[in-house]
């Protein structure tokens, strides 16, 4: 409560007093008038009684009519005086002392009347004066007796107004007195009390600030309440509060500043030392290192740039590249300076500076140095020769590109041979094909099939190391395309199953639930290591069974686990790991007596490893091995696996529909074989000699499949499909099937063959069945281009 | 030395105080009547403010003043009441008595009762008629005042003494034609002659005061007691003006009449304890009459002032002297 309040509510409480005793005051002062208008009639009636008594002794003693009349009329204003006053009296005690008094005026008056009629008779004459004179003394007396008896009520009631008066003003100055004490008191009290409090207030802040004045910063005025100096204590308490905090925070800064000094001063020393260092380093370097100002003025030189200036490195303070350089050198590295305080960042280029032996090549690394605001102050440099470097990296690149060269060249070779030893084969199998379909005795055919089986062993030779070769040149690519891995794997195993049972083994299937429908990846790459794990198992077991098996690889995410296994002969643990090297078998022995390159495993290694996944074998010897491989693949929702063209190569289609069929083929062999391939067929075959010539034929016939061989004089097969195409669009005619050979076998064909507009892509050799299959896949899907080799 | 005697004044004082405030009781014969003139005298018995007052009051109770004043001066008593009639006679025969106060004043408690078959219908009838008078007594001042008052003189009526309490035998059986009394025999008389009864009242020719009265001797002895006593007194009249009916049933208990006999007269009466003029207006007015009529020796009018005693009353309601002295 504030001292203001304080006062407030003590005037308040006076007021109120005061206040209170307001009707009190005013009753008095009511009776006070009441009691002064009483006196005042009482005096008048004892004025008044006075003089009728003065006019009873006239009539008494002269009887005299005068005397007799006024005091009858003296009477009479008594009692009609009393008669109005008894309205205004309301007192029941005084009004009875009043009624009182005016039936003693009454007897009084009646007697009075007596005494005059007395009187009367004692003046007629024969009357008995004796008796009447004893009457008038008795009516005397009786009037004293009531005269007595007024007087005794009006001095009775005289006494009563004085003393009613008396009690009214002792009202009137208690209650006025009262006021006083009331107000004195609240004036008193409201003096002593604010004066004490503020007193002793004052006290405690003058010790408090005194206290803090010495300073006593921790010192807090202790002052309850909620007056002005509560206030100013509170505030004096706030103010030390800040000046504590204040102080402490100086004295903590003056701490932290001599700490800060201290660790300025080590700093200093610590950047003096680091600064000789860096001096010794820059010195020592036979690097050239180098500041420059936004003026690229030299700032700081190291003694390396110094001395293959020739000069003293403290004179080239200030100097630029005009006064160092030639000026189209000069121009050049300033304007290398400039882009990298532009740029704002480091930037690595190449310069030339003079030496003794000519221009010397660096790498020149140079740099802005920013401040604060990101704004550069200065360039910096570290160069470092190149000259010997640079000289090294043009022969290597000369080596690389001879090597390069040479791997191109091995390639082309490659290639070459591919298609070179391809072609003849592709006639070999095929005229054996062929061979072994016209009737032959049993010697006869034995020697067809042993020729046509030794064909297909050495085209798969050759595949491998084809396959073998690209891998270590580094060219091949995988394909990715959504497949389903179950379907591939079913689809893997029924080419096997065959083969195994020849053999008298079983070929299992286990498959996974849960397996992923699609996924993406290089189906054919998959199925090729497949058909060679199952194949080794096959060749490798004599009795048993042999199987597939596709799940989940533990512990790897969207990978999938292959196995292959078998109850074959087994590997010695000690070659687990070496028969996935090259050119290695289980021993020499197995060479002899299974046959094969060596290389099918070492294959399937590196594309097991290319696609992302793993490849080991668990081995038993005389028991069995078990293959694994894994696959981490794409998930592929929403894609639909590519329909391979065995799904329907036991259609009747090709052998009901004949196809009218352009083939565009150089080489006549070729061109024999194909025309006894489709000899037994309902197709028939148009032949031409090169791409141009099967262009005409296109633009004037009609044919339900071109074919063409990539590699033909005059008009290669591509530029023949592209050419077909372009006359089609132009002339708004539905696309016929183009299937593309080749016998290069290499990867890019496909693609370059799907750019050309082919529908169909085989690589050769390509057999009888090979053939309709891919005649049955464009016949039927003629819009579709599908261009994986078959 | 002046220590000394503030001690001593003090025990003084404080025994003092002791004394006046735990006085013995003492015991106090008053003759008084069983007129309504003594009604403050019956209540101050019946509620115990004598009592109060350490005073074991002995009453002797008489039918009029006359006999209770008589009781007095033979030293039977030490307090009596009476109107100021027999006090007046006694004085002038010598007797050494002082007024203590006046308990009541009454202008209509003395009437004359007549029979009707007497011949009397007006006051005039009274001439030659058989009137019974209490000689000596406001009965006998009366009777004579209201015959002058009508043209009467004593000479001309047969006047018969006879006490208060054989008058409503001698008016009721014929042997007196009217008779001159006071309440409460006046009231039973009345009612006893019903229709045959008229009565006469004057209250213009007399005041009657009744008063109370001791040997002076006493009086000088006994200051304290008369205040005791006096005091008693003014309890009652407080008593009696606050609770009236009360004080009525108070009387008719303590003098075995009808409760409703106090009532109807009640009014008639001023029941005030008071000293004033009118009692030395009677007195005088009284020996005038008494000497005129051979009742008392001529002689020098008494001094009336010496036979009221002051102090007493002036102790204990100074206010209530009204005599100018």
């Amino acid at each position: 409560m504030t001292i203001l309040s304080r006062i407030n509510a003590i005037i308040i409480a006076s007021m109120v007093s005061v206040l209170i005793m307001t009707p009190f005051a005013i009753w008095s002062m009511i009776e006070f008038n009441t009691a002064t208008q009483h006196e005042h009639f009482m005096e008048e009636i004892i004025e008044n009684i006075i003089d009728e008594a003065s006019l009873r002794d006239q009539y008494y003693l002269y009887r005299e009519d005068r005397a007799m009349a006024q005091w009858l009329g003296k009477n009479t204003e008594i009692i009609r005086m009393i008669n109005e006053e008894l309205a205004f009296w309301e007192l029941a005690e005084d009004r009875k002392v009043l009624q009182e008094l005016q039936r003693y005026l009454e007897e009084n008056s009646r007697i009075f009347y007596r005494i005059i009629n007395n009187s009367k008779q004692l003046k007629s004459v024969g009357t008995d004066a004796a008796l009447l004179m004893e009457l008038d003394k008795r009516l005397l007396s009786q009037s004293l007796v009531k005269t007595a008896m007024i007087h005794d009520l009006t001095k009775q009631l005289h006494e009563e107004s004085d003393e009613r008066i008396r009690r009214a003003f002792r009202w009137v100055i208690g209650i006025m007195g009262v006021y006083a004490t009331v107000l004195s008191l609240g004036v008193a009290t409201m003096l002593i009390f604010v004066s004490r409090l503020i007193r002793r207030r004052l006290l405690v802040l003058h010790a408090g600030t005194a206290l803090v004045a010495q300073g006593r910063l921790d010192y807090r005025l202790e002052m309850a309440g909620s007056d002005e100096l509560a206030d100013v204590a509170r505030s004096v308490n706030s103010m030390t509060d800040k000046l504590q905090a204040i102080t402490q925070a100086l004295e903590t800064d003056l701490v932290e500043r001599r700490s800060a000094e201290e660790r300025l001063d080590r700093t200093y020393q610590e950047l003096r030392a680091k600064e000789e260092q860096l001096r010794a380093i820059l010195d020592n370097s036979d690097t050239v290192i180098y500041l420059k100002d936004t003026n690229l003025r030299y700032q700081l030189i190291n003694r390396h740039f110094a001395r293959l200036l020739g000069q003293e490195h403290d004179r080239l303070q200030g100097k630029t590249d005009g006064d160092l350089f030639p000026a189209s050198l000069a121009e050049t590295l300033q304007a290398n300076d400039r882009i990298v305080l532009t740029c704002g960042h480091p930037c690595e280029m190449e310069e030339s500076l003079p030496h003794e032996d000519g221009l010397h090549t660096y790498i020149a690394v140079k740099f802005p140095l920013l401040d604060s605001h990101g704004a550069p102050y200065a360039l910096g440099c570290v160069a470092t020769d190149i000259t010997g470097h640079k000289q090294l990296e043009e022969s290597l690149t000369q080596a690389k590109e001879a090597a390069e060269s040479a791997s191109r060249a091995k390639s082309d070779f490659l290639s070459a041979m591919s298609h070179e030893i391809r072609t003849p084969m592709n006639v070999v199998l095929g005229m054996s094909e062929m061979l072994l379909e016209t009737p032959l005795n049993a010697g006869q055919r034995h020697y067809a099939q042993t020729m046509h089986h030794s064909g297909q062993a050495l085209l798969r030779v050759i595949n491998d190391i084809l396959d073998f070769s690209r891998i270590e040149a580094g060219h091949f690519a995988l394909s990715e395309q959504p497949f389903s891995p179950e379907q591939m794997v079913r689809e893997t195993a029924g080419l096997m199953r065959i083969t195994a049972m020849e053999q008298g083994l079983r070929l299992e299937e286990e498959i996974a639930f849960g397996l992923p429908g699609t996924i993406l990846g290089d189906d054919a790459r998959l199925r090729q290591i497949l058909l060679n794990l199952l194949g080794n198992a096959i060749k490798f077991t004599h009795h048993g069974t042999v199987g597939v098996a596709l799940g989940w690889a533990e512990g790897e995410p969207d990978t999938l686990l292959f196995k292959v296994y078998d109850t074959g002969i087994g590997i010695a643990p000690e070659l687990t790991e070496q028969i996935f090297e090259q050119f290695v078998q289980g021993d020499a022995g197995i060479t002899r007596r299974y046959g094969g390159t060596g290389l099918g495993l070492t294959i399937s290694r590196r594309l097991v490893e290319l696609m992302g996944g793993r490849i080991w074998v668990e081995s038993r010897p005389g028991e069995g091995s078990d293959f694994h491989f894994t696959f981490p693949f794409r998930k592929g929702e929403g894609l639909m696996p590519v329909t391979e063209a065995r799904e329907w190569s036991d259609s009747p289609f090709a052998e009901e529909t004949g196809l009218r069929i352009l083939l565009a083929e150089d080489v006549e062999e070729n061109q024999v074989l194909f025309e006894a391939y489709l000899a037994q067929t309902p197709h028939r075959l148009v032949l031409v000699n090169d791409g141009l010539e099967a262009l005409e034929r296109v633009r004037r016939e009609r044919f339900d499949v071109v074919i063409m061989d990539v590699q033909m004089p005059r008009m290669d097969g591509y530029t023949a499909a592209r050419a077909i195409r372009q006359w089609e669009a132009e002339n708004g005619l539905p696309q016929v099937p183009i299937i593309t050979l080749s016998a290069h076998a290499m990867e890019g064909e496909v693609e370059r063959s799907r750019e050309a507009g082919c529908t169909l892509y085989l690589s050769k050799p390509i057999g009888k069945r090979k053939l309709l299959e891919g005649l049955r896949q464009v016949a039927g899907e003629t819009s579709r281009v599908n261009n994986a080799p078959v | 030395m002046s220590g000394l005697r503030f001690v001593l004044l003090l025990v003084l004082v404080l025994s003092g105080c002791r004394e006046s405030a735990n006085p013995e009781i003492h015991k106090l014969t008053v003759a008084y009547t069983t007129q309504p003139q003594c009604t403050l005298l019956h209540v101050a018995q019946a509620k115990g403010f004598f009592a109060e007052e350490k005073l074991d009051v002995q009453p002797r109770l008489f039918t009029f003043g006359k006999m209770a004043l008589q009781e007095l001066l033979e030293d039977r008593a030490d307090l009596a009441t009476a109107a100021e009639t027999p006090i007046m006679f006694n004085i002038l025969k010598g007797e050494k008595i002082f007024v203590l106060a006046n308990i009541d004043t009454s202008t209509t408690n003395n009437a004359i009762v007549a029979r009707k078959d007497a011949g009397i219908v007006q006051p005039t009838d009274l001439a030659g008629k058989r009137i019974a008078l209490s000689p000596g007594t406001t009965s006998d001042f009366f009777l004579s005042t209201f015959l002058i008052a009508n043209g009467l003189s004593r000479q001309q009526i047969h006047e018969l003494p006879l006490k208060p309490e054989e008058m409503q035998e001698a008016i009721v059986h014929g042997r007196v034609d009217a008779i001159s009394t006071w309440n409460y025999p006046l009231t039973q008389i009345v009612q006893a002659l019903g229709a045959n009864g008229t009565t006469f009242f004057d209250r213009d020719i007399y005041t009657e005061t009744y008063n109370l009265v001791a040997k002076q001797e006493f009086v000088q002895k006994n200051p304290a007691i008369l205040e005791r006593f006096l005091r008693a007194l003014i309890k009652a009249e407080r008593f009696t003006q606050q609770q009236p009916l009360v004080a009525q049933e108070i009387v008719a208990q303590a003098i075995h009449v009808n409760r409703e006999l106090v009532r109807s007269v009640w009014n008639n009466f001023g029941y005030r304890i008071v000293l004033d003029q009118i009692l030395l207006i009677m007195l005088e007015d009284e020996t005038r009459w008494a000497m005129s009529h051979g009742l008392a020796k001529p002689a020098a009018m008494p001094d009336y002032l010496s036979y009221i005693h002051f102090d007493a009353l002036k102790a204990v309601k100074p206010e209530a002297i009204r005599i100018k002295r």
